[in-house]
Order: structure tokens, then C-alpha cells, then sequence
């Protein structure tokens, strides 16, 4: 079993008279991407202060890395990578002067965020500016600026990423970069906590997702492992004999629109290895088989309609 | 110590990069102020220092303090591996020294005056001495205060005027007081020395609590 880097027990905090966060419980072991989700106002950011100790919880436990963040101890940051809703660069200093004050802060040589530049950042204009710029940061745009925030993060490696809407004003290269250095994160034993409103952020990265609502944290199980029961979608050829292989094999009506057979299976392990024999042998093109209900924007959907 | 020479190269990188106009200003501000021991009015000459001091560290604490809450960087700088201390520490260190440095270099220009122009009505130099060690005092009582007042507001853009006034309650106090008792001249530096540490002590407060990341008034 990994070990468990971030470790919340009945955590609740609230500002001014308003609870805000309730009796929040959750854990992540090492290694898992976190999504966080919840609509505006749900405690998104207030649950990310409250794990990096910049809030103080009214009660409950909180352990991060095995720190217990209130206590601000600088090892416990230096450990920690943080995306927050500012980019926290001097807009008067250039990039390189920015990055060497956080690695300096951070305790990592400058060689080595040489070397990290060079290897990971070496198609973005930070290996440029890193290098030999001078453009101050106040000039940069707004998704530069959370570009080297990003590069700020990931930079030494840290342990544990805490990240609050870190892909926000991203173009489309720059998301692709995010997501191919939260991948080499997970790799190097990372855990991440990610918030975000894209949801296909948090369906592209997250082994588990936790839906904050009403106050508290819901989590929404993973289908990453085993198929699940329900609606199923077959992209497939049309014809009235696959219909009836379809019904035989999952014991439900099949409707066909789209392209695609829409079907209820009880009983994914056993009778999807047989519908895609049957279909398969009565001369059916099969191109794609999911479940219908695969995506978080679903599930999160059914979520408010359940609560 | 590093982490604190970290922040005062910051502090003071992002002073250097500052426009052209800010360094203008302050040019202006040492060569205006450095005439007024030439007015020794009724022996406030010396305590034109104190206001002196509460202008320019009031400004740098504007920058140092003041904007990295209103723009939300403090809290990226809390979590970047420096420990809370040390960054207050550093950013406090950093204004004092820049105050101290402006003031001297104002005290030699006022020095020069008095010596090209030396009147029995001007200032003597163990005066501009006395002057120059009210300015440092007054320096770190308004650094202190802007450090804990920074956090502690929520418009912190008032803290120029609320350092004004808690100047001028300071020297009215010591007037006062030397007006009914009688005073040494050290009760305003008593005076002072003191708002400065109790000041210190809330901003360290301040600074390991919670209200640093609490919202501002833009």
C-alpha cells in the first residue's frame, strides 16, 4: 500500500459567521492525483489555504507530507509545490531574478534549475527568458505569467502539489505542457491535489475526484478500474440481427442512434467479451464500447440532482 | 540569515527596477527636506526629521508591504519555502536600511548647507547628529506599524495617513508631556523606541496568523 501524503479528519473551518467547510474527511496516498471540484463558492481555495496552512482549521487534523501545515514549518513548503489564484511574481524583476529568489526560498541550487529548465521548459519562452531575458514580469501575459508559476511549482520536485486552478488562461500548447509535467510528477511518487472548473482537466489527470458541496466533500468513485453497471454506448455497424445479439446478450431493449447502440448492461466483465464475440461473428464493425456515463461532467451532474 | 538576504534581494531588485520617476521623486525629497535644518524654528527643526522619516519609509512600506497584500502575492511568498519570520524580518530590514541610507544622505546634503552657509541661527552638527538618530527611531517605529498595520487592515492603502497621525499623536504626547513635567529630550526617543517594539510584536503576530491571506478593500 503507498503511503498516505495528505490526511484530512473531520475538518471543518468557517470565516466570519459563515461555516464554510464541515467535518471534511479524505485521504491521498502517494502518487494520486486529486481533483477537486465544486461550484463557485463551494470552499475550493479555502480547502487548499486550509492544507497549506494559510487558513487555521477550527478543528479536525490535517497532515500533509507528514506536516501538519498551521505549524508554517519551512520544510514543509520546501516540499510543496502551490498554484494559487495570483502568480506571487515581483513584477518588477525579470523572470530569472524571480525563479533564483523561489529557488533560493525553496533551497534548490541554481545548476539545478538550470538543468530543470533546459529539460522540461525548453519549447516555452521561460528556457528563453531563464537564459538570457529581461523582460520584467509585469510585462508578461496573463497565461505567462501562470506558466512560470508552473515552472515556480514543479521545480525541485516536490513532494506534494496543492494546485488551485492552475490551468487557467492556458493555450492550448501550455495545457499540453501542464499535463505532460503533472504525468512526470505522478512518475517521480508525487501526489497532487488539483481544483479546477475544467472539468476535462480533472477527467484528463485524476484518479480520484472529490466533489465539495453543501459544505462538504463527496467523493466520486473512480471507473478507471473495473467497467461499470449501466447505460453502455457500442459504436457499431446497424442492422436488426446485431439489435437482437445486443438484447439476448445484455437482457435490456437496445436503441441505436448516433451512430452508436445504447444499451443497459448489468453485467459488464461477462457480457461485454460476449456481445463483442456475437457481434463480432455476425460480421459487425465494432469501433468503440464505453460506458455512456463515463464522464466526470456526468456524474457530477447527477450528484446535484441526487443531493 | 539566507532566507532574509533572500528577501531583501528582492525587495530590493524590485526597488531597482522601479520606473524612472519613482528615484526622481525621492531625489527631490532628500534635496527639499535637506534645507529645513537652514529654519530652526523655535527648536522643532529636529522633529521636521520624524515627518521626514515617516514619508519615505512610509512609501517603501507602501511597495514592500502594502501591495504584495493588495495584489495576494504574500500568500505565494509564505508558502515559498521562507519561513514566516523571515520574511518579515527581511522586508522590515530592507525598509530600514533604505530609510536609513535616504535619511543620512539627506543629513550630509543639510550638513553641507550649514557649512557653506553657517549662521549662530542654524542647527549645529551634534543637532543634525541628534536629528539623524530621531529619523532612525522614527524609521523603525513607522516600519513596525505599517508591517502590522499591512496585515491587520483591511484597506491597507490608509496606511500612509494612519502613520502620519499616529507620528503626530506621538510628538503631540511628547509635547505635551514636556509641557506639564518636564522631559528629556530622550522621552520622544523612549517614546518611540517603545511604539516601535510593541508595533513589531503584533506584526509578528500578525504575520503567523490567518488574516494575511484575508481579503482587502481594492
Amino acid at each position: 500500500m503507498s503511503e498516505i501524503k495528505i490526511y484530512v479528519e473531520g475538518l471543518s473551518k468557517s470565516l466570519g459567521k459563515k461555516q464554510i467547510i464541515e467535518n471534511c474527511s479524505f485521504l491521498i496516498e502517494q502518487g494520486s492525483i486529486f481533483g477537486l471540484v465544486g461550484l463557485n463558492g463551494a470552499g475550493k481555495t479555502t480547502l487548499i489555504r486550509l492544507l497549506l496552512g494559510l487558513l487555521k482549521p477550527d478543528c479536525g487534523k490535517t497532515e500533509v507530507n507528514g506536516f501538519i501545515p498551521w505549524l508554517h514549518a519551512g520544510e514543509f513548503y520546501r516540499k510543496t509545490g502551490v498554484i494559487l489564484e495570483h502568480d506571487g511574481f515581483a513584477g518588477n524583476l525579470n523572470i530569472k531574478d524571480n525563479i533564483g529568489m523561489f529557488a533560493a526560498a525553496k533551497g534548490v541550487a541554481w545548476r539545478d534549475v538550470i538543468a530543470y529548465i533546459k529539460e522540461f521548459w525548453s519549447n516555452t519562452f521561460i528556457h528563453d527568458e531563464v537564459l538570457s531575458g529581461r523582460k520584467k514580469v509585469k510585462y508578461l501575459s496573463r497565461g505567462q505569467k501562470v506558466q512560470c508559476g508552473l515552472c515556480r511549482a514543479f521545480m525541485g520536485w516536490p513532494d506534494v502539489y496543492l494546485f488551485d486552478e492552475p490551468t487557467v488562461a492556458l493555450d492550448v500548447e501550455a495545457y499540453d505542457h501542464f499535463v505532460r509535467m503533472c504525468i512526470e510528477a505522478k512518475r517521480r511518487g508525487g501526489t497532487m491535489l488539483v481544483s479546477s472548473h475544467q472539468l476535462s482537466t480533472i477527467e484528463e489527470l485524476c484518479d480520484i475526484v472529490g466533489i465539495l458541496d453543501n459544505k462538504r466533500l463527496h467523493l466520486l468513485t473512480s471507473d478507471s478500474a473495473a467497467p461499470v453497471s449501466g447505460q453502455w454506448e457500442i459504436m457499431a455497424d446497424y442492422s436488426d440481427d446485431f439489435r437482437i445479439i445486443l438484447e439476448r446478450c445484455s437482457g435490456f431493449p437496445a436503441k441505436y442512434a448516433d451512430g452508436m447502440w445504447h444499451c443497459n448492461i448489468n453485467n459488464p466483465e461477462n457480457a461485454i467479451p460476449e456481445i463483442v464475440t456475437q457481434l463480432a461473428a455476425a460480421g459487425c464493425r465494432i469501433r468503440q464500447i464505453c460506458p455512456e456515463s463515463n464522464g466526470i461532467r456526468e456524474k457530477i451532474r447527477r450528484h446535484y440532482e441526487t443531493n | 540569515m539566507k532566507q532574509i538576504k533572500a528577501i531583501i534581494k528582492k525587495e530590493w531588485l524590485n526597488f531597482l527596477g522601479s520606473e524612472h520617476g519613482v528615484f526622481v521623486v525621492y531625489a527631490v525629497l532628500i534635496f527639499a527636506w535637506s534645507f529645513i535644518p537652514l529654519t530652526k524654528v523655535s527648536g522643532t527643526g529636529q522633529v521636521w526629521w520624524l515627518f521626514f522619516s515617516v514619508i519615505i519609509s512610509g512609501n517603501f512600506a507602501n511597495t514592500v508591504f502594502v501591495s504584495e497584500r493588495l495584489n495576494g502575492s504574500m500568500e505565494i511568498l509564505l508558502t515559498s519555502g521562507l519561513t514566516r519570520n523571515a520574511v518579515l524580518y527581511g522586508k522590515i530590514l530592507f525598509i530600514t536600511i533604505m530609510s536609513i541610507f535616504i535619511g543620512l544622505t539627506c543629513c550630509c546634503i543639510a550638513a553641507i548647507w550649514i557649512d557653506l552657509y553657517g549662521q549662530p541661527r542654524m542647527l549645529f552638527f551634534t543637532d543634525m547628529a541628534s536629528g539623524a538618530a530621531l529619523y532612525c527611531v522614527g524609521t523603525l517605529m513607522n516600519v513596525a506599524c505599517s508591517a502590522w498595520l499591512s496585515i491587520r487592515l483591511q484597506s491597507p492603502r490608509i496606511i500612509p495617513v494612519i502613520s502620519i497621525l499616529l507620528m503626530a499623536v506621538f510628538v503631540a504626547l511628547y509635547y505635551f508631556l514636556t509641557y506639564i513635567v518636564y522631559a528629556s529630550g530622550w522621552l520622544l526617543y523612549v517614546i518611540l523606541g517603545s511604539a516601535a517594539m510593541i508595533f513589531f510584536f503584533f506584526a509578528k503576530m500578525e504575520f503567523n496568523g490567518e488574516r494575511v491571506v484575508h481579503p482587502v478593500d481594492m
